[in-house]
């Protein structure tokens, strides 16, 4: 298992820039589901 | 064609999204949280990309989600202009929302994954320029349904413009092929014979399928409220609404 990924304070450019993917397609998933489950 | 009509109505179609939505729905958080934890601390790392190959789990799902439902929209635009079915207009206008969330994504992880890997955040490569043109059909499709107001010529509108996008299909597909490119050729839809290895190869098609979900999942809600708005004066979306109630 490759746990360097969550030693955010100590990690690589590479590192970033999956979190920040990461990051952006699960808030987005996430905010879109409740957009098209929001009842009118 | 008369039982198929009777079988697509929209009382119809609006129960069984109703029951896929309640089906699938709570499967999907643990789905993608084991996904997530596969792609980003089980998967091997690469040998030459290192760990950020791991955004491929991000964008390869999303790019080949968002051509393949835009290939659906062809699909069920061509049977709307025959058949007029309602249901395969309003189904083009669920999944066009769909298919800007997923092309966006697409082009943004592949952004992303390009600054460390090709030192850039974008280039006018053939593959990236076809997606954002697939990216602005979805958002043309979304921005003249909402243009127009009288539903038939809405629905007739929306579906020759997707027949007309789906030029662009097998130019993104192709492009890799036809033009000299810097995004890599196929790599997984040679199923036959992947470029990648297994232990790599597993976690994406089990992301593909956690996206498939996460896709049919939301296009049943989108659905739902589609019919809902379209059907609003009808008798038997009252009983429904009234049933939902208690």
């Amino acid at each position: 298992m490759y746990f360097e990924l969550l030693n955010i304070f100590n990690m690589d450019k590479n590192g970033l820039y999956i979190w920040s993917a990461y990051t952006v397609v699960t808030i987005t998933l996430i905010v879109f589901y409740i957009i098209s489950n929001r009842k009118k | 064609m008369f039982i198929l009509k009777s079988y697509l109505s929209l009382a119809k179609c609006y129960d069984i999204a109703h029951r896929i939505s309640s089906i699938i729905s709570p499967a999907i958080i643990p789905c993608f949280t084991l996904g997530l934890v596969w792609s980003l601390f089980i998967a091997p790392t690469d040998f030459q990309q290192g760990q950020a190959y791991r955004i491929i789990y991000l964008h390869v799902p999303s790019a080949i989600l968002s051509l393949n439902l835009y290939f659906i929209m062809g699909i069920l635009a061509l049977g709307y202009l025959i058949w007029r079915i309602k249901i395969f207009s309003l189904l083009i206008q669920c999944l066009a929302k769909v298919g800007i969330v997923f092309s966006g994504l697409a082009l943004v992880t592949g952004s992303i994954w390009g600054k460390p890997m090709w030192g850039t955040w974008w280039i006018w490569d053939a593959r990236l320029t076809s997606t954002l043109i697939l990216f602005f059909l979805y958002l043309g499709i979304l921005a003249l349904n909402r243009s127009i107001t009288q539903s038939r010529a809405k629905d007739s509108a929306c579906a020759v413009l997707t027949l007309i996008g789906t030029v662009n299909i097998p130019i993104i597909h192709y492009s890799v092929v036809w033009w000299n490119t810097l995004h890599q050729g196929a790599t997984i839809t040679q199923f036959w014979a992947p470029k990648i290895d297994h232990a790599m190869l597993k976690p994406l098609i089990y992301m593909l399928l956690c996206y498939i979900m996460y896709v049919i999942v939301v296009v049943s809600n989108l659905l739902i409220k589609a019919i809902a708005e379209r059907e609003s004066h009808t008798q038997w979306l009252k009983k429904r609404l009234l049933e939902d109630v208690f």
